[in-house]
C-alpha cells in the first residue's frame, strides 16, 4: 500500500459504503460519480477524522469534490504529525 | 352504504420459533419454542436471562448492503416479513397505482439497539460527534418508511406505537384505510427488536420477565400454575390487506377475511391490567360488534396470553364475561407459549396464526400446559395442535398502559 490516506479511503468507502473498487479513483466526483449523498459524505469524513486524529471543519468538507480532494484534505492535516494509523485491512 | 370488505392475501414473518411463514407455522403447531438463553448481549447480571432471539436473519437477502447498515435491527425485522407477505400475495406493483398501497406498521418501542449505541458514542465522544442519521435510524417511525422507500407505496405511512397491542393496532387501523377508501392495500404488521442490554435491563426492572433459566422453551407458559412472567422476544410479521374486488380481479389467494377490530382503554394503570377483566371484555365486545357477530359464532380464541400472573387470570374471566356459557366451548391458545413476547410484533404474529388457523383447519397448541391454573379453566388447548373447522377466529391484545384492541377474522365466503 503505497498511500495509507488514499488506502484507508478506499477501504472506507469499498466496505461502508458499498462502493465498488474499480469506481474508486482520484478523479471520481465523490456526489456525481460514487452516489454518495450528504449524509454518507459526513459519515465519511467523521470516519477519516477518528482514523487520523484530524478535525475538518464543515467549510473545509465543502470544498471537497472528489476522492483526491478528500485525501488531499486528508493530507494536509495529517503533514508534520506523527505517522498515521496504517490502513485497515 | 356498505362497508368495503378486506381480505388478507399474503403472510410473512420472522419469529423465535422460525424464518418465514412455513417454519414458523409449523414449529408452532408442534408446539416447538424459540426461546433459549441470551446469545446477544450479556445477560449474565440479571435475574432472567432468556429470550426470543430470532437466529440466522441475514438482512443483505431483503436489503441493500448501505441500507443494512444504516437501519437498525427492527427495521431488518420489518423489512424481512414485508418482504414475504408481499410476494406471498403475488402482487405485481409495477401494475398497481401505488398512491393506493399504504404501509401501518407497530412498533413498541423503535429503533432502541442504534439509539443505546449512539448514546454510549455520545457520552465518550462527545455527542456533537453521533452518527449524521442517528434521528432516522431511531425513530420508530423508520420501519413504515423504509416499506414504503423499498416497494414505492404511496398511501398512508404510519406507524403505531401501543406497547404490546402495536401490532393489533396496526391491522385493525389498516382495515380502518382500506374500509374507508384511502387505500385498497395495506401491507401491515409489527416489528420490533428490543434485546438490548439496556431495554432487556428495563423490562427486568418491572419484575415481569420469567425467571425459569434452566428450562427456556418451557419458560412461557401461559395459564399455566407455574408461570412466572413473560419472555421478551424480537420478531416481524406483516400481512397484506386487500379490497376484495381487487383481490379478487387479480385473482389472489385469500387466507381470511378481517371482519372486525376494536380498540379502547383500561384507564387503570400503566402496567397492571383491571384484575376484574372488564376493559379486556370491553375491547372483545366492541369488536364482535364492529364484525356484526355474536359471541356464539366464534370458534376460536386466540389469546393474548402472556404468562404474567395478572394477564392470564384477567383474561379468563373476560373471556367468561363476554361468551358465557360458550366460553368452555371455545378453543383458545396463546401463540406467546413458543414465540415470547415480542411485544409491538406480537398482535402481527399472532395475527398471522388466526388466519392459517382458518385457512388450514388446525388451531395450534398452548404450549407448556401442564397443569393449569384453577383461576384459568376454559380449554385452552393444552401442548397438542387440534383440527378444527373455525369459522369465525378473535384474536386478543392487551397492552402496557391498558392499550386494548382486538381483530376478527373469518373465513372468506364470496
Amino acid at each position: 500500500m503505497a498511500d495509507p490516506i488514499m488506502g484507508r479511503i478506499e477501504s472506507l468507502l469499498a466496505t461502508d459504503l458499498s462502493i465498488p473498487q474499480d469506481k474508486i479513483r482520484p478523479e471520481a466526483d465523490l456526489r456525481h460519480d460514487l452516489g454518495l449523498d450528504s449524509f454518507a459524505a459526513v459519515e465519511l469524513v467523521f470516519a477519516l477524522e477518528e482514523a487520523f486524529a484530524i478535525k475538518i471543519s464543515e467549510e473545509e468538507i465543502a470544498e471537497v469534490k472528489t476522492v483526491g480532494d478528500l485525501a488531499a484534505a486528508v493530507r494536509q492535516k495529517v503533514q508534520g504529525d506523527a505517522p498515521p494509523a496504517p490502513a485497515q485491512p | 352504504m356498505a362497508r368495503r370488505r378486506v381480505v388478507v392475501t399474503g403472510l410473512g414473518v420472522v419469529a423465535p420459533n422460525g424464518l418465514g411463514v412455513a417454519e414458523f407455522w409449523q414449529a408452532t403447531l408442534e408446539g416447538r419454542s424459540g426461546i433459549g438463553p441470551v446469545t446477544g448481549f450479556d445477560a449474565s447480571i440479571f435475574d432472567s436471562r432468556i429470550a426470543g432471539e430470532v437466529k440466522g436473519l441475514d438482512p443483505l437477502a431483503f436489503l441493500p448492503p448501505n441500507v443494512a447498515r444504516k437501519t437498525d435491527r427492527y427495521v431488518h425485522l420489518g423489512i424481512a416479513a414485508s418482504s414475504e407477505a408481499l410476494r406471498d400475495s403475488g402482487l405485481e406493483l409495477d401494475r398497481e397505482d401505488r398512491v393506493r398501497i399504504g404501509s401501518i406498521i407497530g412498533s413498541g418501542l423503535g429503533g432502541v439497539l442504534f439509539h443505546e449505541e449512539q448514546i454510549l458514542a455520545g457520552y465518550e465522544k462527545g455527542a456533537h460527534r453521533l452518527n449524521p442519521l442517528c434521528v432516522p435510524r431511531i425513530t420508530p417511525n423508520a420501519v413504515a418508511s423504509h416499506i414504503a422507500i423499498q416497494h414505492g407505496l404511496l398511501g398512508p405511512n404510519l406507524v403505531i406505537s401501543t406497547a404490546c397491542a402495536s401490532g393489533t393496532h396496526a391491522v385493525g387501523e389498516s382495515l380502518r384505510k382500506i374500509q374507508h377508501g384511502e387505500a385498497d392495500v395495506m401491507v401491515t404488521g409489527g416489528a420490533e427488536a428490543p434485546l438490548t442490554q439496556f431495554t432487556f435491563g428495563a423490562y427486568a426492572a418491572m419484575r415481569v420477565l420469567s425467571k425459569r433459566n434452566d428450562a427456556p422453551e418451557k419458560a412461557s407458559r401461559p395459564f399455566e400454575r407455574g408461570r412466572d412472567g413473560f419472555v421478551l422476544a424480537e420478531g416481524g410479521a406483516a400481512l397484506i390487506l386487500e379490497e376484495l374486488g381487487h383481490a379478487c380481479r387479480r385473482g389472489a389467494r385469500i387466507y381470511a377475511e378481517l371482519i372486525g377490530y376494536s380498540a379502547c382503554s383500561g384507564a387503570h394503570h400503566m402496567v397492571i391490567p383491571d384484575p376484574t377483566g372488564s376493559d379486556a371484555a370491553h375491547a372483545m365486545t366492541l369488536a364482535l360488534r364492529d364484525a356484526g357477530v355474536g359471541p356464539a359464532d366464534v370458534g376460536y380464541i386466540k389469546a393474548h396470553g402472556t404468562s404474567t400472573q395478572a394477564n392470564d387470570v384477567a383474561e379468563t374471566r373476560a373471556i367468561k364475561d363476554v361468551f358465557g356459557e360458550h366460553a368452555r366451548r371455545i378453543p383458545i391458545s396463546a401463540t406467546k407459549s413458543v414465540t415470547g413476547h415480542s411485544i409491538g410484533a406480537a398482535g402481527a404474529i399472532e395475527a398471522i396464526a388466526c388466519c392459517l388457523t382458518i385457512s388450514q383447519g388446525v388451531i395450534h397448541p398452548t404450549a407448556n400446559l401442564d397443569e393449569p391454573d384453577p383461576e384459568c379453566d376454559l380449554d385452552y388447548v393444552p401442548k397438542t395442535a387440534r383440527e378444527a373447522r373455525v369459522d369465525i377466529a378473535l384474536s386478543n391484545s392487551f397492552g402496557f398502559g391498558n392499550a386494548n384492541a382486538c381483530l376478527v377474522f373469518a373465513r372468506f365466503a364470496p
